[in-house]
């Protein structure tokens, strides 16, 4: 069966197009296209635990390879924990 | 790197400080080394705390040197690891800065970039969360504003005077973002009889802004290397016996424009295809 976007997904593919090529020249975007692409771009967008839930457990190796864990970032009042795409591109 | 500048003030804040990616160790240890970053940077190489936590991008092809990236973002969690707060941006390109995060967290005011002005009925602070411009960042603006004795100014909504009207100059360098005044206090006016909302002694404003993406920033960027932000501050006042014309302050923000890190590890510890 030949596959036929849905079109839901080319309405969303524009709207994501027009929204960058709108922030790459610059020009301004109006409220409406900014909320249309949240929209669009946001079907599946996660965001992990809300405010409230546990975070699950992890340890991980630091920069020097030392074993980190919550435990051991913590400060008295918590942890401030970002999660980033990459340091190297 | 910003975090690294606001560490200080983030620990003075009792808080840790640890950030997570899908690199190396390797590269991890390169790229600390070259930006001097002292706070744990975690590597998650296969992206399994990643994908734990339920933030993979999954936008993104498998067959790419990007798979398993996360959506980024930063989480505030107390000792028992249950989060207070969260901070997620829409558009990727786009990031709370941490020095917009430090002033809704601690409640400060925002105290860097300051300039000053006095009219005859007001002295005006405006400050910024930061002193630096990074394209996508998203940080606070601040005004403080103390007003002469007896002076009262008045709040959006009011009938009949200028209310105060704070305007941040919207273009390609930034995007101001919605925001509230603060709450007003209800003044009788005993000569026409009537009770108009009002603010008196003190008010102070904060907002956001979010830089826009290199491209369009760098061509505003002085020779001296930096970017000025315009606003304006527009007002009645009136004290006990008369009301002065409106007045209209400029504003203006100065910033370091600092542009994206171009920089990459060397080859050998690049993420190639998997």
């Amino acid at each position: 069966m030949a596959f036929e976007m849905p079109d839901d997904l080319a309405e969303k593919a524009a709207i994501m197009r027009e929204f960058g090529r709108r922030r790459a020249a610059g020009e301004p975007v109006s409220a409406e296209l900014h909320a249309a692409h949240v929209n669009a771009t946001n079907d599946r967008y996660a965001t992990g635990p809300e405010p409230g839930q546990r975070i699950p457990d992890f340890a991980l190796p630091d920069q020097n390879g030392a074993l980190r864990s919550l435990s051991n970032l913590s400060g008295p009042n918590g942890l401030l924990l970002v999660f980033y795409r990459s340091a190297d591109w | 790197m910003e975090l690294e500048r606001n560490l200080a003030a983030v620990r003075k804040q009792g808080l840790g400080v640890a950030a997570i990616s899908y690199d190396s160790v390797a590269v991890l240890k390169n790229f600390a080394d070259r930006q001097h970053i002292t706070y744990p940077l975690l590597s998650d190489s296969g992206s399994k705390t990643i994908r734990a936590f339920g933030i993979l991008n999954d936008t993104v092809k498998p067959d790419t040197a990007f798979y398993g990236i996360p959506y980024p973002g930063t989480y505030i969690v107390n000792v028992q690891g249950k989060v207070q707060s969260k901070y997620f941006e829409d558009d990727f390109r786009e990031r709370v800065s941490a020095s917009d995060i430090l002033i809704k967290e601690s409640g400060r005011q925002a105290d860097a970039a300051r300039s000053v002005s006095q009219t005859k009925h007001l002295r005006l602070a405006a400050t910024a969360s930061t002193q630096v411009a990074r394209p996508g960042h998203r940080i606070v603006l601040s005004l403080d504003i103390n007003l002469n004795p007896k002076m009262h100014v008045y709040a959006p909504g009011v009938q009949g005077y200028i209310p105060i009207d704070w305007k941040v100059e919207e273009g390609p360098a930034a995007k101001p973002h919605v925001f509230q005044y603060p709450a007003s206090q209800m003044m009788h006016l005993k000569v026409i009889g009537e009770t108009v909302p009002v603010y008196r002694e003190r008010i102070r404003m904060n907002r956001e802004i979010t830089f826009g993406p290199e491209e369009a920033l760098k061509p505003l960027v002085t020779p001296a290397g930096e970017l000025i932000l315009k606003g304006s501050f527009r007002y009645q006042a009136c004290d006990d016996r008369e009301c002065y014309l409106p007045q209209t302050v400029p504003l203006e923000w100065h910033f370091h424009f600092e542009g994206l890190e171009r920089e990459r590890v060397p080859e050998e510890l690049q993420r190639k295809l998997r």
